[in-house]
């Protein structure tokens, strides 16, 4: 599913987000990626959805490899993965509804076909209510979850979180979370980006440690150990 | 692919309406400019209309004298044996003539005829590649009793011709000007709106949009503003013809016509073609400037 080998990410300004890292995660596994600021948690994110090309190495997704990619591949590999940021990047001026449209739109689909779509996810993370709101007059949690219904909205197969609870109260944290959860029990690869050690306890997955750009732990070759 | 131009149509339709009040600048821009090309190519192609009437190679316009018989000239003529025709003009049909070559000449008309001479107009029918024979044809004319002067329409054509090619290479130039100025406002029209909607082009890019899914909808919405400047422009010139020849060139002989139909097709397809190319430049360059969603 995620194959990551011997990569290394270095920055235009000579620094190092990554050093060799060797990584691989199994469709519908729930990882959690810690580690302090500057561990390089953002940038592994960004590799998966290639925002960022590896300097070296070969990082693989859905056995396609991502080093050779031209835009339009690119955003073909977009499609099947979805984003969701600390700080949500939405359309504040616009509307819930028109926010979701986004990522639908690219397939030039139908309003008949975008709408109910639309309608489906907001009632399950429970905003169907602010479809016409604007986003600028919603709480944290509320955007949050606008978010995570842009990022689940084309059921992708990879969903790459980066702090996605970091500004959400627990009650808010949990309804993300449990959505994301039942999207990994149905096959979903999901990555968060995290240092919510609640999440982590009570929401069960494999975690990875990155310490200055290197993989310092993973649970899944060394066992549980606290990070 | 018929459902992705429907989409970039619709979509580019909207931006270019809820762009309106930013475009208004660029579109009064673009259409000055458009209306003085307009102007001066309507004016250019007014002037080389008008020489093209006054002069022909093939003419040569025989003045006689005011003592000679115009019937014994004509004899004369017809022992040259020309291959074409020869027309005779008495001074009621010269006037006539000129006024229908200068048909707006109103101060023309209030001219007693007395005051315009007789002449033979001989046009001849296979000299037209061949000036030599015109000039040597003049020569021989001249030598005859009865006739005042001769005028070959070759040397005045020359003159003319000369000052149609120096106006082609004006309105060339021009041209080329106007296309350029045209493609930098559409270019920077474009630019200044992908600034505006940067961050909802950011949020494709993260969904999956192609650049051709981000790009077309702009290219859409420029064809619109440069629709809008072209049209403004039309009107504008279509005004200005129309007071040039009621106020200004009343009384000239000199008539100036709005661009033909094909001309405006061509200026507009060519218009179309720069805004379209300008406006895909732009896109494609702003978007290999963008790094990450994450800087937004």
């Amino acid at each position: 599913m995620i194959d990551i080998r011997k990569v290394d990410v270095t920055y235009e300004d000579g620094n190092k987000g990554l050093s060799n890292i060797e990584l691989q995660i199994d469709k519908g596994e729930l990882v959690y990626v810690t580690g302090s600021s500057g561990a390089g948690k953002s940038t592994l994110l960004r590799l998966m959805y290639a925002d960022i090309m590896p300097s070296r190495g070969i990082v693989k997704l859905e056995g396609q490899d991502i080093g050779g990619m031209n835009h339009n591949s690119k955003a073909f590999l977009r499609r099947n993965v979805g984003v969701i940021f600390q700080d949500f990047k939405l359309l504040e001026d616009t509307t819930v509804y028109e926010n979701l449209v986004l990522p639908l739109e690219i397939f030039y689909l139908s309003k008949s076909v975008i709408e109910p779509k639309i309608h489906h996810i907001l009632k399950a993370l429970d905003i169907f209510q602010h479809r016409n709101s604007e986003v600028k007059k919603l709480s944290g949690g509320e955007k949050q979850r606008v978010a995570v219904a842009r990022a689940l909205l084309n059921d992708p197969l990879i969903v790459v979180a980066d702090e996605p609870t970091g500004s959400l109260d627990p009650k808010n944290a949990d309804k993300i979370m449990d959505m994301l959860l039942h999207k990994s029990a149905k096959g979903t690869t999901i990555l968060i980006a995290t240092h919510d050690q609640r999440i982590i306890s009570e929401y069960p997955g494999r975690v990875i440690h990155l310490d200055g750009g290197k993989l310092a732990f993973d649970s899944k070759t060394q066992g549980q150990a606290d990070v | 692919m018929y459902e992705q131009y429907k989409f970039a149509f619709i979509k580019g339709w909207g931006m270019f309406r809820k762009d309106l009040k930013h475009s208004v600048p660029s579109i009064l821009t673009l259409g000055t400019l458009l209306f003085l090309y307009f102007a001066v190519f309507t004016v250019n192609s007014s002037v080389s209309k008008a020489i093209g009437s006054v002069t022909d190679s093939r003419l040569v316009r025989v003045f006689i004298q005011d003592d000679a018989e115009p019937k014994e000239v004509k004899a004369k003529l017809n022992e040259l044996k020309i291959d074409g025709d020869v027309v005779y003009f008495n001074r009621s049909d010269a006037k006539e003539r000129v006024l229908e070559i200068a048909p707006n000449a109103d101060n023309l008309k209030e001219l007693p005829e007395e005051l315009f001479p007789r002449f033979f107009e001989v046009k001849t029918v296979n000299a037209e590649d061949n000036d030599a024979e015109v000039v040597s044809l003049s020569d021989n004319i001249a030598k005859i009793d009865g006739v005042q002067s001769v005028e070959s329409g070759k040397k005045q054509n020359e003159k003319m011709q000369r000052i149609k090619s120096i106006s082609g290479v004006f309105v060339l130039t021009l041209t080329l000007l106007t296309g350029i100025s045209c493609a930098f406002i559409v270019f920077n029209n474009i630019r200044l709106s992908l600034y505006r909607h940067h961050r909802s082009i950011m949020v494709y890019t993260l969904v999956g949009a192609t650049r051709r899914f981000i790009t077309l909808p702009y290219v859409v919405s420029s064809k619109f503003e440069a629709t809008c400047a072209f049209a403004l422009a039309w009107f504008l010139n279509k005004i200005f013809v129309g007071f040039a020849g009621n106020h200004i060139l009343q009384d000239s002989f000199f008539v100036l016509t709005t661009p033909t139909l094909w001309h405006n097709i061509i200026l507009y397809v060519v218009l179309m073609s720069l805004s379209g190319i300008s406006a895909i430049y732009s896109v494609v360059t702003f978007l290999m400037k963008q790094k990450s969603i994450n800087e937004i």
